[in-house]
């Protein structure tokens, strides 16, 4: 005689991953089957070692498993490097620009002289 | 409210405890059910002894004796010593009781310490409600137990695995981190270093048997009561029975199917304790905080395993047993996509060759699942819906003895 505590639980679990048996062409034989349910519970997988990777340099193994949060953090970190890209990229033609301007002063200054004197 | 009062139970006791957050929410959730033991587990001088006292202080005020193993310790002072007087005069054998018999709150200093004469004296005391001395018994009525014991300690008495299995839940607790031992020094400062003298009591005893009362009769989901089962099943089972082999794993488990399983990593499983300690913990926390779900089970079994089994390799039994429960959460959502659950209760209503079909696959990489299926293969052997010899327990050599020898009748 089985417990009806287990019967229940039996039947909860059946209730929360259903299958379905049909029958086949033939008449004579069953197919059993099921779905995956959208709100199937999901394992909480931590993050292998891409941020020791990132940031202490060390190697990686062959498969990287990351969760949202981490890739979130990669996403800041790339889009904050591209702006910084972006930034020392325009102050470096504004330097440029400055020096020619400057050896061009004084280039002109050194002629000015050569001709004065 | 009495909900209201537990909270604050935990909160005073945080207020003066550093750190172990977690131990301390575990060791006052212990307190919810009657005859609560728990023991406590850390390296010297970490605050096992203060956080015994603490707990004994905010739910007993003084109502509270402890009893310490590194002392001599007598089983008059235990349980009971006779009364000369009555015996000279009257010739009447009439024992007086122990303060630690009579009083709501008992604790034990330095268990490990404990001759084994008055181990035996608690033991029977945990198990039957009951202690006895010259010939007289005296029945103990509710009351919280709390011992605390430094395991690595070198005067250690090695006490026998029933006596620890009668203790609910084992808490560990950890050393202070820099910043924590600061913390330390300013709530001694504050307290004028006496963090147990100013422990209020927060609830009466009879409030807590109350709270008891509730939490009893607090009524827990199939699906949990389920789950509990199952994962104190997982930390037992094992295909070849080694609770009756005098060989154990790792050499028990050689050329075994099973072998990367949990079960191969289990010496010596947890007892049928370790659901009830569990189905405790689960009400508590229904009560307490409303629900609890399988996380929470997770969370629990960490402090209701480590003292009830050995494994096969221990490096560090908390962040060992941690290991297995994850893994053992993975196996359970496995089950759950393979639909086990599902087909086997399809069986019980009947035998069906599709779904037996997929059963037996499931089996064949899942014990637990395999001993339940193997007995309905007995009933529909006994039914003549299967033939011996087409069963999985024939097919793979698992041979269990309890099978055979229903067999047998």
């Amino acid at each position: 005689m089985e417990s009806k505590k287990y019967r229940n639980f039996l039947e909860a679990e059946s209730r929360r991953a259903p299958i379905e048996k049909r029958r086949s062409n033939s008449e004579e034989r069953f197919w059993i089957l099921w779905k995956e349910k959208v709100d199937r519970a999901t394992i909480e997988r931590g993050t292998s070692d891409i941020i020791d990777s990132l940031y202490f340099g060390e190697d990686l193994s062959r498969t990287v498993v990351i969760d949202r949060k981490v890739a979130r953090i990669i996403q800041e970190r790339l889009k904050g490097l591209e702006e910084e890209n972006i930034r020392l990229h325009k102050r470096v033609r504004i330097m440029k620009i400055i020096i020619y301007g400057l050896m061009l002063v004084a280039s002109v200054a050194v002629i000015a002289l050569l001709l004065g004197s | 409210m009495l909900r209201n009062k537990i909270i604050d139970l935990e909160k005073e006791i945080i207020e003066r405890f550093v750190t172990n957050e977690e131990a301390v929410k575990m060791l006052v959730l212990n307190q919810l059910h009657p005859r609560s033991t728990t023991l406590i587990r850390a390296p010297r001088g970490v605050g096992k002894s203060t956080l015994m006292l603490l707990l004994l202080k905010g739910i007993t005020g003084d109502d509270f004796v402890v009893i310490s193993g590194a002392s001599e310790v007598k089983r008059g002072e235990v349980v009971g010593r006779l009364h000369i007087p009555s015996l000279e005069k009257e010739g009447v054998e009439r024992v007086l009781w122990a303060a630690f018999v009579k009083s709501k709150g008992k604790g034990i200093d330095e268990l490990n310490r404990l001759n084994p004469y008055t181990t035996a004296n608690i033991h029977h005391l945990m198990q039957f409600g009951e202690v006895w001395a010259y010939g007289q018994r005296a029945r103990v009525g509710d009351y919280i137990l709390v011992a605390n014991e430094n395991p690595s300690d070198a005067t250690s008495f090695v006490h026998p695995p029933p006596f620890y299995d009668r203790f609910d839940i084992c808490i560990f607790l950890r050393t202070l981190t820099l910043s924590e031992k600061f913390r330390l020094q300013e709530l001694l400062d504050k307290y004028d270093w006496d963090l147990v003298g100013s422990m209020p009591q927060v609830l009466s005893f009879e409030e807590l048997q109350e709270i008891r009362e509730e939490v009893a009769g607090i009524e827990l989901e199939p699906e949990l009561i389920g789950y509990i089962n199952l994962l104190v099943r997982d930390f037992q089972s094992c295909i070849r029975e080694k609770e009756n082999s005098e060989i154990k794993p790792p050499a028990l488990c050689e050329g075994c199917h099973f072998i990367r399983d949990i079960c191969g990593m289990i010496k010596e499983p947890v007892s049928e304790r370790a659901a009830v300690a569990l189905t405790h913990l689960t009400k508590a926390v229904k009560w307490l905080q409303g629900k609890c779900d399988v996380d929470d089970l997770f969370r629990m079994a960490l402090w209701v395993f480590p003292h009830r089994l050995s494994l096969t390799r221990t490096r560090n039994i908390l962040s060992d047993i941690q290991e297995l429960l994850e893994r053992e959460r993975v196996k359970m959502e496995d089950r759950r996509v393979r639909r086990q659950w599902s087909l086997l209760n399809e069986l019980m209503k009947g035998f069906d060759p599709s779904i037996y079909r997929l059963a037996r696959d499931a089996a064949a990489e899942d014990v637990v699942f395999a001993e339940e299926l193997m007995k309905l293969e007995e009933k529909w052997i006994a039914e003549g819906l299967l033939q011996r010899g087409e069963d999985i327990s024939t097919q793979m050599g698992w041979r269990s003895h309890r099978y055979n020898r229903w067999r047998m009748k």
